[in-house]
């Protein structure tokens, strides 16, 4: 194999390793801290994509990091208002866990189809977050990439210290941990599940704004995404940062070489292939406390 | 108590997702007649089309054009001086139940003739055809022809515009590297394929590979991708590599070719961007603006969109009138410009209003059909006299000619038509061919 066609491959697993794990982080922090299995994660992920696009190449024209900070805001209270509508509601009775995963499937079902009754069926392209390539000793890397990869990067450390050294991130780990250790000793339960509800859809707002460009904006895009942030979820170890971290690289990589050697076709059943592999060797992922 | 609650409640948000699962199902189902004339019972023609799912775009264009005939020949007394009716099914993604409903709901309205576009899946037309009417197909799509012919015996009524989609193989390639048309100096003979795992797309590629490889150009990729897929990184790293001078992409689905590009804009090669039917689908241009300047692409029939007609040709002068009405109607109505689906529609419809007129009757699917087979149509896209074997109106470009597109300045402009077994040697050049802007 030629450096330059190694090096390409490299850099399409790494962006979208950084995009997978945003997305995965998402859906294995509302799993880890909640103990719910967001179906509508994909959802959450067109809706960012489209608040984004209408900022940005569909009505506003807005500046790029003006979109990215609308978006994430907008996407963090869009987050904050499901649990508060749709999850909180049902917490009220007995077996709601198995209620909620239902019920987020529901959900996700009806903001697609919302979607595709405001916007239609028409996909939606956006622009990438920065034009231009990088040419790096022979090598030629976008710019987009090279954002990409610093945006995943970043979001994934901020989240290392959020849920480290921020009380509110504390009381999160906490309620991960235990949730009536955590009622008992007066952490605010519910606030909390609102919050790690409107943290993950900032994050899957991220994701659509890092991803949108190249996969496009159409009302069942999130479902592409999401069954990718699934196995990324699993395959790391359900609530780990870390182990999401890695398993989005490791996947990502996999996905791209294996896309390059045996054609597009074998991507996704190889992907999955390597999923039933680890959960076959190490039933709770790579680094999962299940 | 609290059982019941919850009961309730989830009751409650199944009804809401059910509600938005149906807002946009019932919004396309229906589209009554613009001038009834109550006194006589309407004839009835049932769309099979695509109104949601990856193919939606083709739907809309499709429903469009029906809208605009039922409009106009109600406008003049109706058919046999009887409205024509409109009842749209949607084919969806295909599934066994949505085309089990689009059987159902046709069957049961008792339509008179049913207009489908095309699906590429062999079940779509097992289910049509047991509604037992008429069916007028589009065309150009080959396994939806093949499952008719092979059960042809026990379901004669089935007409199509076109029997084969072999134009976009062999006379497209010849025409990409035919110097009359396409005036840039290849830097090389390598091409890169990249293909959608439809039947439809790999039969196209497996015709475009073999011209060019008897032509002796190099395949340096040949990549068969899922339906639906919007990632193509690897396939991009690989032509990168390669720099060939022609990337080739048959797929019929406009995400896919979007991805596609987009990925490969954001580092481009010394390569022609080669596409197929995708170029006459306004979700390509919308997606890219200028930025799309410089693709090409092919579409069978005679499709003059964006640039007139100027050539000596009569007939083709005719096919132009026809299309460029059609072109005008759609765009003053919807405010958007046709595909070629919008003009394939209307030239189906007409060809079945004629014979019917002809005929004198609606339901004598006999008569309808000789009609049509002793009496060629000529309409915006070609000329069809239907086969009675075949049931083709045209087999590849037999009687009806190939356009040969560029997008330039955004717009569809037609380089050059071709007619006949070297549709892509012996063109007729209508524009000159623009270098794309990343080769400048």
């Amino acid at each position: 194999m030629a450096a330059e066609q190694a090096v390409n491959l490299v850099i399409v697993g790494i962006t979208l390793g950084a995009v997978y794990a945003v997305m995965a982080l998402g859906l294995s922090f509302i799993y880890g801290i909640t103990k719910i299995f967001n179906y509508a994660h994909g959802a959450f992920f067109t809706w960012g994509a489209y608040f984004a696009w209408m900022l940005s190449s569909g009505y506003l024209h807005l500046p790029y990091p003006a979109v990215v900070v609308i978006t994430v805001v907008i996407m963090f209270f869009f987050g904050f208002g499901y649990e508060k509508a749709f999850m909180y509601p049902l917490r009220r009775f007995a077996g709601w866990d198995i209620t909620a995963i239902i019920v987020t499937l529901g959900s996700a079902l009806l903001f697609d189809n919302l979607a595709l009754a405001l916007f239609g069926t028409r996909a939606k392209r956006m622009p990438y977050l920065v034009e231009g390539n990088f040419v790096v000793g022979g090598f030629t890397i976008t710019r987009h990439e090279v954002v990409t990869l610093i945006i995943g990067l970043a979001i994934m450390v901020l989240l290392i210290l959020f849920l480290g050294k921020v009380r509110q991130g504390m009381a999160m780990k906490g309620v991960a941990q235990d949730q009536t250790g955590a009622r008992i000793v007066g952490i605010p339960i519910n606030k909390i599940f609102s919050y790690t509800f409107a943290i993950a859809a900032a994050l899957a707002g991220v994701s659509a704004i890092l991803l949108a460009p190249k996969i496009l904006v159409y009302p069942t895009v999130g479902w592409v995404v999401f069954i990718k942030a699934f196995v990324v979820m699993v395959f790391g170890g359900v609530g780990s940062i870390k182990g999401t971290a890695i398993a989005a690289f490791i996947l990502a990589m996999v996905e791209a070489f294996v896309t390059f050697y045996l054609g597009g076709i074998w991507g996704t059943p190889i992907f999955i292939l390597v999923l039933i592999i680890m959960l076959t060797i190490r039933p709770k992922g790579l680094f999962g406390t299940w | 108590m609290k059982r019941q609650k919850l009961v309730k409640l989830i009751i409650g948000f199944g009804l809401v997702a059910v509600l938005a699962i149906s807002i946009p199902l019932v919004s396309g189902c229906t589209s009554p007649a613009a001038t009834p004339t109550p006194e006589e019972e309407p004839i009835k023609v049932g769309i099979a089309t695509t109104i949601t799912g990856a193919l939606a775009d083709d739907g809309r264009m499709h429903v469009r054009a029906l809208e605009m005939a039922r409009d106009r020949i109600n406008a003049e007394g109706g058919l046999l001086g009887r409205p024509v009716e409109l009842l749209t099914a949607d084919l969806g993604n295909y599934t066994p139940t949505e085309l089990a409903a689009v059987r159902d709901t046709l069957k049961s309205a008792g339509v008179d003739m049913v207009n489908y576009n095309w699906a590429v899946y062999p079940a779509v037309t097992d289910y049509l055809m047991e509604i037992d009417s008429l069916v007028m197909h589009h065309g150009w799509v080959s396994v939806d022809w093949q499952e008719w012919y092979d059960n042809k015996d026990s379901f004669p009524y089935w007409m199509t515009l076109n029997q084969t989609e072999e134009g976009y193989g062999v006379p497209y390639f010849q025409a990409l590297t035919n110097p009359e048309m396409v005036t840039w100096d290849f830097p090389n003979k390598k091409a890169a394929i990249i293909v959608c795992d439809l039947d439809y797309s790999v039969v196209q590629a497996e015709w475009w590979r073999e011209e060019a490889e008897r032509a002796g150009w190099e395949i340096v990729l040949y990549e068969i991708h899922p339906v639906g897929n919007v990632e193509f990184g690897a396939q991009m790293a690989k032509i990168r590599q390669e720099n060939p001078a022609i990337i080739f992409m048959s797929s019929v689905i406009s995400t896919e070719v979007i991805a596609a590009y987009a990925d490969f804009l954001e580092n481009p090669t010394d390569s022609l961007f080669v596409i197929t039917w995708v170029i006459n689908k306004p979700e390509f241009w919308s997606a890219f603006g200028e930025q799309a300047d410089g693709v090409l692409g092919t579409v069978p029939g005679f499709f003059m969109v964006d640039s007139a007609y100027t050539g000596s040709n009569p007939e083709y002068q005719t096919y132009y009138a026809k299309g460029r009405a059609i072109w005008d109607e759609c765009l003053e109505r919807y405010g958007e410009r046709p595909s070629l689906q919008t003009i394939c529609a209307d030239d189906s419809f007409w060809v079945w209003a004629e014979a019917v007129e002809r005929v004198g009757s609606v339901d004598d699917y006999d008569a309808i059909m000789e009609a049509m087979f002793d009496y060629p149509y000529v309409g915006a896209t070609g000329t069809y006299g239907f086969d009675r074997d075949t049931h083709a109106g045209s087999y590849q470009a037999g009687n009806v000619p190939l356009g040969f597109y560029q997008i330039q300045g955004g717009e569809v402009i037609t380089l050059a038509v071709g007619e006949g077994e070297n549709a892509g040697k012996n063109i007729e050049k209508i524009t000159d061919f623009q270098v794309p802007w990343w080769l400048e």
